[in-house]
């Protein structure tokens, strides 16, 4: 079986740990813990018939004053950006993490994911989601809704990146 | 020399493991402390009890070849500890130089510091995401506020504009008032006029026509017509609007309102007493003031017509009292109905079958809203009683 390593990378509390939880554990919580350094998950994701071993890196999150550590980004093999679709500002932020990851390389994939969907109306969701896709210039199927919280989406993320990780 | 004494002592306070790999990433040895961290064994591939190394080949390679002297991993959470992995070269190649065959991995316990750094990042992070939680609530707050008052702005200019609707209304239905009584005003001069031109006429047939009979009828056609020419007059001065507050005599003001409305009330046997102190100087709009009283001569008309009775009267009487001077308008047409005298000046409130209950409420915002004056009403015997309060000095 292939391992791959996966990181989350983001503002802090845009919900990455929980992210991981919820993919690895189906667990939630919603008390926000701050993550220092990184913790490592594993998860076996099935990719049609194929099986990928996930490492997934659980990174701290970036603040205006410390951004993320990127020794932790080394050897990484896709990416998964985390955002806050209720702080504007964290989504502002993810076209800073993608020029990192291509400052390592071009070719590591990555997902853009609008994290906490369950905490804003369809509507408003959809407007940012279009702003982002047309800001950062990618295709929208890089671009995903998530909600930790009930777990829309998650399963999808990694999936997604598994695939693209092994094409 | 206590050499192997300080290293025992260095040692049970160490707050470091190891283990030690080969060429193979094959785990070779380790300390004895090193399952709190990670579930090694013996010839077990290193990435799968150290997964934070996967990927790392590259690196690892480096130190082998002795072009790194060390790589480390901060802060990464096992099991509960905080620990920093550092990756050192270990036994040198005994033939070639430089290279080596073993790697030391050491793990660093910083489980105090970093559980003490979280907490600090952790209260740093929740006042940062208070902090954009208020700027958000703040801008939304701003945001409510310039709507709500775009909606008072709307609903004030559609109140305006409602009111202005009213006013116009009202105005429409006084001019057909007017207009009703200078018809009636003029049906006596245009019956005299006709008159005497019948008579100029048979008198032309008859041939009897002289020079001075023809004088004097003219005189008299253009003496009527100057009577008609004034009325309208009186009429256009009537609704000319004067948008500023002045000084101006209450009873020629009243009096030029009565001048209108005299002949039609004489007709209906209703008789219009002006009384009062005649120096009166108030000040307001003389056209508003007018408006409203031939709206209160024309509701109490109309309850002279709906009930007629052999003495019909209305009384209008002006006094001062301090800086105020006063308007009372009485008359005994029966008076208004106790449950809804509370109400009448409201908009749509109407004691009559066909009123559209706007004219009192105009007049009252005529009276309190354009002049600062005041206006209410009060039934008396037999009828009702309305006073209307103005100013006699122009405020700054």
């Amino acid at each position: 079986m292939i391992s791959k390593k996966i990181t989350l990378i983001g503002d802090f509390s845009t919900g990455k740990t929980s992210l991981i939880r919820r993919f690895v554990d189906n667990e939630f919580s919603d008390k926000y813990l701050s993550t220092i350094g990184v913790k490592i998950s594993k998860k076996v994701i099935d990719v049609d018939d194929k099986k990928v071993q996930g490492l997934i890196w659980d990174i701290e999150g970036g603040t205006e004053t410390k951004p993320i550590n990127q020794t932790y980004l080394r050897g990484m093999h896709g990416c998964i950006i985390a955002s806050d679709i209720t702080r504007q500002e964290t989504i502002d932020n993810v076209k800073n993490y993608i020029n990192i990851i291509q400052s390592i390389s071009k070719d590591i994939p990555f997902i853009v994911v609008l994290n906490k969907y369950d905490k804003i109306d369809e509507q408003n969701a959809q407007k940012i989601y279009f702003d982002l896709v047309l800001t950062l210039g990618i295709s929208e199927d890089r671009v995903y809704f998530t909600s930790a919280k009930s777990g829309m989406g998650v399963e999808m993320v990694f999936t997604t990146l598994a695939k693209l990780l092994i094409q | 020399m206590h050499i192997q004494e300080v290293f025992n002592a260095i040692y049970s306070n160490h707050c470091y493991e190891y283990f030690v790999i080969n060429k193979d990433y094959k785990v070779i040895e380790y300390s004895d402390k090193v399952f709190e961290y990670c579930d090694i064994q013996d010839g077990s591939d290193i990435f799968e009890f150290i997964p934070e190394l996967y990927g790392l080949e590259l690196e690892f390679e480096n130190i082998f070849k002795g072009q790194v002297e060390v790589y480390e991993i901060p802060i990464v959470s096992k099991k509960d500890k905080y620990i920093n992995i550092y990756i050192y070269p270990g036994r040198e190649s005994v033939s070639q130089s430089k290279n080596y065959e073993t790697l030391i991995i050491l793990l660093e316990d910083i489980t105090t510091i970093a559980t003490t750094k979280q907490k600090l990042i952790q209260e740093k992070n929740d006042n940062t995401l208070l902090l954009q939680e208020i700027s958000v609530k703040n801008k939304q707050l701003e945001l409510y506020n310039n709507k709500m008052q775009e909606l008072v702005r709307k609903e004030i200019k559609k109140n305006l504009e409602q009111q202005k609707m009213l006013e116009l209304q009202a105005r429409y239905s006084q001019m057909g008032e007017i207009i009703g009584m200078i018809t009636h005003q003029w049906k006596q001069p245009l019956n005299a006029i006709s008159m005497m031109a019948n008579v100029l006429m048979l008198k032309q047939q008859n041939n009897s026509l002289d020079k001075k009979i023809l004088e004097e009828k003219l005189d008299d056609i253009i003496m009527q017509v100057k009577y008609m020419s004034q009325t309208v007059n009186d009429f256009q001065h009537f609704f000319n609007p004067i948008k500023d507050k002045m000084y101006f005599n209450l009873f020629d003001s009243i009096q030029s309102v009565l001048d209108l409305v005299k002949s039609e009330y004489f007709h209906k046997n209703i008789t219009v007493f002006l009384d009062g102190d005649k120096s009166i100087q108030a000040v307001g709009l003389p056209n508003e003031v007018n408006q409203v009283v031939l709206s209160l001569l024309k509701n109490s008309k109309d309850e002279f017509v709906k009930n007629p009775h052999s003495d019909m009267w209305i009384k209008i009487n002006i006094s001062s009292i301090d800086d105020k001077a006063i308007i009372e308008v009485s008359d005994n047409a029966g008076g208004i109905p106790e449950d809804i005298i509370d109400k009448i000046f409201d908009i749509y409130v109407t004691t009559k079958q066909d009123g559209s209950g706007i004219g009192l409420n105009i007049s009252k915002s005529m009276i309190e809203e354009h002049m600062d004056g005041e206006m209410y009403v009060e039934n008396i015997e037999n009828g009702a009683k309305f006073t209307i309060i103005l100013p006699t000095t122009m405020d700054n």
